[in-house]
């Protein structure tokens, strides 16, 4: 159980950090990440039977560590990674945020993602939707994401690529 | 011959400026094309499908593409791989909508034809009634016509009069002999594949991975200033580029000597090229090659192609990783092209190996790659241009000059190489490139 205040935290936590995302202040949202973060997206495919999982076993759309997407984010600065130059236009929607408190301060965090892209001119943008699985721990007045799973609802990306964070 | 006077005039035009280093734009855009080469190309040329590893036991089976026609790639209860086109033989329905799995039989859902994973048709609801005198010989599953395998590595025709796999592959042969067969257990993928689109023609990243290097001046100099390259990019353009005959193609990182600083074999760590050294099936020549190699890049033509090269998931906090990526540039339509990627690793390499060289390859040769991420956008440019009327009419062809004549650029050909094929160094031309739409234009117009 969790408390409702704890509840608006968390909710308020997971739109500040699809603010700061939308902003393009990534070095505001890795200061959101903790150092042990483990940050993971399997691929998805469409299984032989309905008991089987549809989310691969060992394949990754991403498998990241704090200091992986730190280095994602330094790529972005250096003015020369040309997927984001000039960067994509995005939306966050976050919802049907469910949290439960784990032991002491750690807080599991189910949240659904409509994620609206669009590049240059490009008169067609994308919504790319997830399923996320986040553990969330509170330090003191502070929130930081410890754990990230974020299921995809494509098998085939429908983008050119994936420089965006989810 | 093409049948349409346009396009044979479109080829013509080809044939008329290849060897002058120009490409006209149409290659990349025009339907007629493009419907061409579903006829002349992917009907008959051994294209890749799947590794052995992804269906390692009977009934397992993948969902693959040859040209946009789908297909099933099963290993049947005798263990031998067949290729199935995806169609119920009574309406033409697809009987396999999944991606893999492991299946005895696949039954339509229209009327419940039942197909044995070998392909035989074995059943239908109330077969006595209604089908008491088909004869069910006549009517299983369509296969292949020719299905073979390198190291592991599974490719189908649909050409019965096709030569063979071998054959087609030509000096390639070789090369895949070295890059693939390096290790003398094989392979195994390691996950399922990242598909994702590409507004782009197929032909684009198949000439790309087939000896454009050049572009690594420029196009991923972000991975320069965040300390992604072990060799500075100019010296690293001191490699070779080899044309291995029927288009196919490949290009070498590799250093000047055994006792070079810097990656050998790849990068792989030291238990694995261990197991390289130890190979009996390796030659000599292999061999040097082997130490020698730092990155191995190529393309067998038409839309197949490799990359092996050391790469860290994070430079900051681990070392780089020699890893094996392989790629089908699937096409999906004259403007669009599904990626599909794959990470090999080798059979009985360690845990944590795997565990590395898998993000490795994910942090770099994926949709969110550091390299593969800004590959893809000026693929779509090129692609985007071919369709200009206003390119057509006054600028039309893509320059393809670079190491046209010796005036022209540093590179020469090689003379004291020690494998086959036609080779220059360095790697500032595009011969190959050349040689791939050489190859393309042979069976275009055939
Ligand atoms: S179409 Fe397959 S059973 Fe009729
Ligand atoms: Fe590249």
């Amino acid at each position: 159980m969790i408390t409702y205040e704890q509840y608006q935290q968390l909710c308020d936590v997971l739109y500040r950090e699809a603010e700061l995302l939308d902003r393009r202040e990534f070095r505001a949202w890795l200061e959101l990440l903790d150092p042990e973060l483990r940050y993971v997206m399997p691929v998805r495919v469409t299984p032989g039977s309905s008991d089987a999982s549809s989310f691969s076993p060992a394949g990754r759309f991403f498998d990241e560590t704090r200091s992986s997407l730190e280095m994602r984010v330094a790529r972005l600065e250096t003015g020369f990674a040309f997927a984001e130059e000039p960067p994509a236009r995005t939306r966050r929607l976050v919802g049907n945020i469910r949290a439960e408190r784990q032991e002491g301060a750690h807080y599991r965090v189910g949240s659904n993602l409509l994620l609206w892209v669009a590049y240059g001119d490009a008169a067609e943008a994308l919504v790319l939707a997830a399923h996320r699985e986040d553990e969330w721990v509170a330090e003191g007045e502070a929130w930081r994401l410890r754990r990230r799973a974020i299921y995809p609802d494509w098998t085939t990306l429908p983008l050119r690529n994936l420089t965006l964070f989810f | 011959m093409a049948t349409n006077p346009d396009l044979t005039e479109l080829l013509g035009s080809v044939h008329a400026n290849l060897e002058r280093g120009l490409l006209p734009a149409e290659v990349f855009a025009d339907p007629a094309i493009y419907e061409e080469e579903m006829e002349r190309i992917f009907q008959r040329a051994w294209v890749f499908l799947a590794h052995d590893s992804e269906i390692p036991e009977p009934g397992d089976f993948v969902r693959r593409r040859i040209g946009e026609d789908s297909f099933i790639v099963a290993r049947d209860e005798a263990r031998r791989v067949r290729v199935f086109f995806n169609a119920c033989r009574h309406r033409g329905v697809p009987i396999c909508e999944s991606d893999r799995g492991r299946a005895t039989h696949f039954r339509c859902q229209y009327h419940g034809w039942t197909f044995r994973n070998d392909g035989r048709l074995v059943g239908a609801p109330a077969w006595a009634k209604a089908y008491r005198g088909l004869n069910r010989e006549e009517w299983g599953l369509l296969e292949a016509d020719q299905v073979a395998e390198v190291h592991g590595l599974w490719f189908a025709c649909l050409d019965p009069t096709a030569p063979s796999l071998d054959e087609w592959l030509g000096d390639m042969r070789w090369y895949l002999d070295l890059v693939f067969g390096a290790f003398p257990e094989g392979w195994e993928v390691w996950g399922d594949p990242h598909r994702w689109v590409i507004r782009c023609n197929w032909k684009i990243p198949a000439e790309n991975f087939g000896t454009d290097d050049y572009h690594l001046l420029w196009l991923h100099r972000s991975n320069e200033q965040i300390g992604y390259f072990q060799v500075p990019l100019e010296y690293n353009m001191e490699g070779y580029h080899v044309q291995a005959g029927n288009g196919h193609g490949l290009s070498f990182s590799i250093a000047p000597t055994p006792d070079d600083p810097g990656p050998h074999y790849w990068g792989y760590p030291e238990e694995l090229v261990a197991m390289i050294q130890r190979n009996p099936r390796l030659s000599p020549a292999q061999q040097d090659l082997a130490n020698r190699s730092r990155v191995a890049v190529g393309t067998v033509f038409p839309n197949w192609s490799f990359l092996a090269l050391p790469l860290s998931p994070d430079p900051k906090t681990s070392e780089p990783v020699g890893y094996m990526t392989i790629r089908i540039w699937q096409p999906a339509g004259p403007t669009a092209t599904e990626a599909w990627s794959w990470v090999l690793v080798p059979r009985g390499s360690s845990e944590g190996y795997r565990q590395t060289a898998y993000r490795a390859a994910m942090a770099t040769f994926s949709p969110g790659g550091s390299f593969e991420a800004d590959d893809v956008k000026p693929w779509e440019g090129v692609t985007a241009t071919a369709k200009s009327r206003f390119w057509l009419r006054r600028g039309r062809f893509y320059n393809y000059q670079m190491g046209l004549s010796e005036d022209m650029s540093s590179a020469r050909l090689v003379s004291d190489w020690p494998g086959p094929g036609v080779v220059y160094s360095p790697r500032y031309e595009e011969n190959q490139q050349r040689g791939f739409y050489r190859r393309w234009l042979e069976l275009m117009q055939r």
